[in-house]
């Protein structure tokens, strides 16, 4: 049972004050080391050793402050870095501003378009800027950072930062935020040392569980500025503690820096002792002076490429230690705070001191987490390397937890080679990263990461029973013995074993009492399209070739699909590596051609965008004029960017976003018969040329469609007018509102998703075909077809609200005042449907399913409801 | 042939929103709930429907901003309506700008981490003359509701850090946030 006891403000600060967090922390942030790096192992750097770093005052004064005072208060906070001796970097007030700074010309200094010079110290007076920005009482009280770097030179040629003048009641706070901020614009990133002992997260100064020093309290002088998070006065950010001066002086070194301090360096090792492992926070205690004289670094923070062949990642260096000193060493997971050296979480063992000789994963030779060597400043390849369980150890899964396992071969799953396995609690095994999902689908199996589910439900070890591993030189098979379903329902033994190799995977099943659950292998999201379908896994007596597809996999219910391999086996063969079809295809010259309608879904039809940057797709097809065509990337994990151009080249349209969140769709006439191209590359690759930012296998689908259609979205109106005038309940209407929901109505839209029988009989007056919260935007389409005597709108395939089913539905409009809707595959089982004449019509249901036909005035309809259920499909009802 | 099933959709519709790669440190005031409460121009609970790119014109220049779609499905202060536009200051798609050999470093706070089909409860600030607002405290008032071991929990970016001992059930959440509304 997760606690959600209430904090109250005196448990968390322990004092009644208003207090303050540093919260951001940037992608290419680096905690405990430089904010942004330019190259591997060279963070971007100040020139001249950080001598002299200018700095630009604003003209305006700065909340409670005369723009003097606030001037002078800028200049003292930079001189708290300033004054660190061991390092160079010193600052400049090079001038004001040319102007002041303020609500209606700030956005030059926040988004400039080149650099022009300038470090901005932006002072909101009125906080007006901040409002605007963020709307009143969003909190945000500055922001700071390099502003422009030189990629060549890798030196930061301006920095800039705005303070929000009001939130400055405080002088104190208004000082401490200061130099928070302006360790930012030196380049310094988010560090912790003792802070999180602090942030009511429960960490402790030691490996956990081990607290090998009582906390200071008060903590005053205890607490980095760096920190991502502020604790307000007295435990201000404005003296700067040995972590930041460390940080600072390791960027900009004084001679005296070395003179004075020394380092230790190592590498964090995943427990097979070569992974490198990145996000790993590394904290060295002073044994005589554990909080004073302590330092932190991240693994990896001295770069932004975190592959194993790149030498800095899993690295760290712990700078300007008290030589001679002793200190332990020990890596500690990060519990809060924004940090984007990606942080590891989980870390892939327990927190543990490093020590020495005797480091190891603790099978290979014993090294518990409490024990530990002093290390002397000086000392390198100070690496740690996380303990893993041994062979028949229960795994420590918990309640929809995980435990990363380091394989004695590689294996191979669709194409990509591992060392490592997440056993998760909940029936699976995933590769890459863990999953503690407990509520399977099959849209999760398929989109999700690489996965062998020997049975994928909600388990729980901790009830009873175990999990456990076992290996050999050919093979690595993880059990689940005896473990009921959460919360202590039943038992269920079932084992997944991988083998050397071969690749294969065997799934063996002994006694089990749950029912449902997924049991099956999924290349994820990278390989598959979303839309492959189950199969009956009882009745594959051989090994299921996984060289024709990319998922196979047996969806169980409770009710209308029990699980049935109970005391049976799943056999699969090994996967292979997928790659486009089509290629090469990136010029309209090399083209693949396509016939439509067309679609990439099988393996066969494979499409992808790779290597990322350096790749683009063309195909060429005939398309008949005066149809519209419909192009469109209907699944994927990259940012898609399409384009459909004639055979001469010239562009008919180009989309980025069209489709479903960051896919692409096109809907564009087609002008006359002939050929014509489609693109597709990712963005920001407007020139389609192949340097797009993302990458991976996409689906797309192209096709023409007779006919108009509409572009509806969610719960949205789209007025079109009639070829005729259609007599409709007493009046002569020229144009219908084409509802999203199911409905058409007349005299105005309706984007009511919630429909009721008061509503269909009070408002306007209506054609409800299948009133009910539909979404075209998720899926399907909505089409008019016409003629001199009748109009035709038609419900394709749409799904309701965030719904995997789809409803299919027409609506005709006769000239002669006829209505007929027909029903061809609905999923809803809650609708309104019928006509009105609406404006407070007489209530009174009538059974639709009894055959019609019906008037074509007044009111008949009929609510189905979720104890009601539509029973209309695969009719059609005439109002005459 | 019709290809169009739900199933890609959904696939397709699993894009969180993206920050930009930025090397900037904002500070933020640390909020408890009473903070959060006050602050806040509205407090819902909603459906993320879309997500799409735009920019806003102020001060001067353009600047990036992101319009959140949401459905609305309870509401605990304010008036959202049914639906509810939130359009933020920053971009869920990074494009260099560069100028000869310098390359610009995004110093914008981050984005609330909203995914579409993602469910949230979260606390706004009042839009300001652009139509610009946030999340109250950022990261704070942004509050993911998802289910763990089978009940309804809730936790914001900070893990709940100074709110609650971590995820706390949904329930437990709005009943705090009604003791502080007075309702």
């Amino acid at each position: 049972m997760k606690q959600n006891r209430a904090f109250s403000r005196s448990f968390l600060f322990g004092l009644a004050f208003a207090a303050l967090a540093i919260l951001m922390a940037a992608p290419a942030a680096h905690a405990g080391g430089p904010l942004a790096v330019c190259n591997s192992g060279q963070p971007y750097l100040w020139p001249g050793g950080g001598a002299n770093i200018p700095f630009n005052p604003d003209q305006g004064d700065l909340g409670p402050l005369t723009n003097a005072a606030a001037v002078q208060l800028t200049a003292d906070a930079f001189d708290v870095w300033g004054a660190v001796s061991t390092s160079t970097a010193s600052y400049t007030n090079a001038g004001l501003l040319p102007v002041d700074v303020d609500v209606t010309n700030f956005s030059p200094y926040v988004s400039p378009a080149a650099p022009d010079g300038l470090s901005a110290i932006v002072f909101d007076d009125t906080g007006e800027i901040f409002d605007i920005l963020f709307g009143p009482g969003s909190g945000v009280l500055g922001f700071a950072g390099p502003e422009w770097v030189n990629t060549v030179t890798c030196e930061i040629l301006e920095g800039v930062s705005f303070l929000n003048g009001p939130s400055f009641g405080d002088l104190t706070a208004a000082f401490d935020v200061m130099v928070h901020e302006f360790g930012h614009y030196s380049n310094l990133a988010h560090t912790e040392v003792n802070g999180q002992l602090y942030i009511g997260v429960g960490d402790l100064p030691g490996p956990e569980p081990f607290s090998p020093y009582p906390i200071p309290n008060p903590f005053t002088e205890v607490v980095e500025t760096m920190y991502p998070f502020y604790f307000g006065p007295p435990i201000g950010t404005g003296s700067l503690h040995r972590d930041d001066i460390s940080s600072l002086s390791a960027l900009y070194p004084d001679p005296s820096f070395a003179a004075s301090t020394d380092n230790v360096s190592g590498t964090i090792f995943a427990p097979n002792g070569t992974t490198k492992v990145t996000g790993v926070n590394v904290i060295a205690r002073n044994e005589a002076d554990p909080f004073l004289d302590a330092v932190s670094a991240i693994s990896s923070d001295y770069t932004d490429n975190f592959s194993q062949a790149d030498p800095v990642t899993g690295t760290y260096t712990l700078f300007g230690l008290t030589p001679g000193a002793d200190y332990r060493v020990y890596v500690d997971e990060i519990l809060a705070g924004g940090f984007s050296t990606p942080p590891a979480s989980p870390l892939p063992g327990p927190e543990e001191y490093y020590n020495g000789a005797n480091e190891s994963n603790n099978v290979t030779s014993t090294d518990v987490p409490s024990d530990f060597v002093f290390v002397t400043p000086g000392a390198t390849g100070v690496d740690v390397i996380f303990n893993t369980p041994g062979p028949g150890d229960p795994l420590n899964v918990g309640i929809d937890g995980n435990v990363q396992l380091f394989l004695p071969f590689s294996f191979e799953l669709c194409g990509t080679s591992y060392d490592s396995v997440f056993v998760n609690a909940n029936g699976n095994l995933t590769f890459g990263v863990p999953s503690s999902d407990f509520t399977e689908s099959a849209a999760e199996f398929l989109s999700g990461p690489p996965r062998i589910a020997a049975l994928w439900d909600d388990f729980n070890a901790t009830q009873g029973g175990q999990v456990f591993f076992n290996q050999t030189k050919n093979t690595f098979t993880v059990t689940w013995e005896d473990v009921p379903e959460y919360f202590s329902t039943g038992s269920n033994t079932f084992s997944i074993q991988l083998r050397r190799s071969s690749n294969n995977i065997d799934i063996d099943f002994g006694d089990v009492s749950a029912t449902d659950g997924i049991t099956g292998v999924s290349c994820g999201g990278d390989d598959t399209s979303g839309f492959e379908g189950q199969i009956d896994l009882s009745e594959e007596d051989d090994r299921i070739n996984l060289t024709q597809t990319v998922a196979a996999y047996e969806v169980f219910t409770s009710f209308g699909n029990p699980f049935d391999l109970e005391n049976d086996s799943v056999l699969f063969n090994g996967t292979k590596s997928y790659g486009d079809v089509y290629e090469p295809n990136n010029t309209l010259a090399e083209a693949a051609a396509i016939s439509l309608p067309f679609d990439s879904i099988p393996l066969k039809r494979f499409t992808e965008i790779t290597p990322q940057g350096d790749d683009v797709d063309f195909f060429s097809f005939s398309a008949e004029g005066g149809t519209t065509l419909i192009a469109e990337v209907v699944s994927g994990g990259l940012d898609s960017l399409i384009v459909v151009t004639d055979s001469t080249g010239a562009i008919l349209a180009i989309d980025d976003d069209g489709g479903a969140g960051l896919l692409s769709r096109i809907v564009v006439p087609v002008p006359a018969d002939g050929t014509y191209f489609l693109g597709v590359t990712t963005f920001p690759d407007f020139g389609f040329t192949g340097v797009g930012n993302s990458s991976g296998r996409y689906v797309i689908t192209v096709e023409t469609i007779e006919g108009i259609l509409l572009n509806l979205g969610d719960d949205t109106s789209q007025e079109v007018a009639l070829p005729f005038s259609f007599p409709f309940q007493g009046s002569s209407w020229n144009s219908v509102f084409v509802n999203s929901n199911g409905n058409l109505t007349f005299g105005g839209g309706d984007t009511d998703f919630s429909e009721s029988e008061s509503e269909f009989l009070n408002e306007l007056p209506r054609i409800a075909a299948l009133w009910d919260d539909l979404s075209p935007n998720q899926g399907g389409l909505v089409k008019v077809e016409q003629d001199a005597s009748s109009w035709t709108v038609t419900f394709d395939g749409v799904p309701e609200f965030f719904a995997a089913t789809t409803n299919t539905f027409s609506v005709t409009l006769s000239a002669s005042g006829a209505i007929s809707v027909s029903y061809d595959g609905i999923a809803s089982v809650d609708s309104v449907v019928g006509i009105t004449e609406g404006g407070g019509a007489a209530a009174g249901q009538t059974d639709l399913s009894a055959g019609g036909p019906y008037s074509n005035s007044g009111t008949t309809y009929e609510q189905f409801t979720f104890s009601d259920n539509f029973d209309l499909d695969g009719t059609t009802l005439d109002f005459q | 042939m019709k290809v169009r099933l739900m199933g890609s959709a959904i696939l397709a519709l699993a894009l969180a929103v993206l920050a930009l790669p930025a090397a900037d440190a904002a500070i933020v005031a640390k909020m408890d709930l009473t903070d959060l409460t006050s602050n806040a121009h509205q407090i819902f609970r909603g459906t993320v429907t879309d997500v799409e790119q735009t920019t806003v014109t102020v001060g001067g220049g353009e600047l990036p901003a992101v319009v959140v779609q949401m459905r609305v499905a309870d509401v605990l202060k304010g008036d959202p309506g049914d639906k509810v536009e939130i359009k933020m200051l920053g971009s869920i798609k990074y494009t260099p700008v560069t100028a000869g050999d310098a390359q610009r470093v995004n110093v914008l706070p981050d984005l609330p981490k909203l995914t579409v089909g993602g469910d949230y409860l979260l606390f706004t600030t009042e839009p300001s003359s652009l139509g610009l607002s946030t999340t109250v405290g950022l990261g704070q008032g942004s509050f993911r509701v998802y289910l763990d071991e089978q009940q309804e929990v809730a936790s914001n970016e900070l893990n709940n850090a100074g709110l609650f001992s971590g995820p706390v059930t949904y329930g437990a959440l709005t009943a705090a946030i009604d003791a502080e509304l007075g309702n």
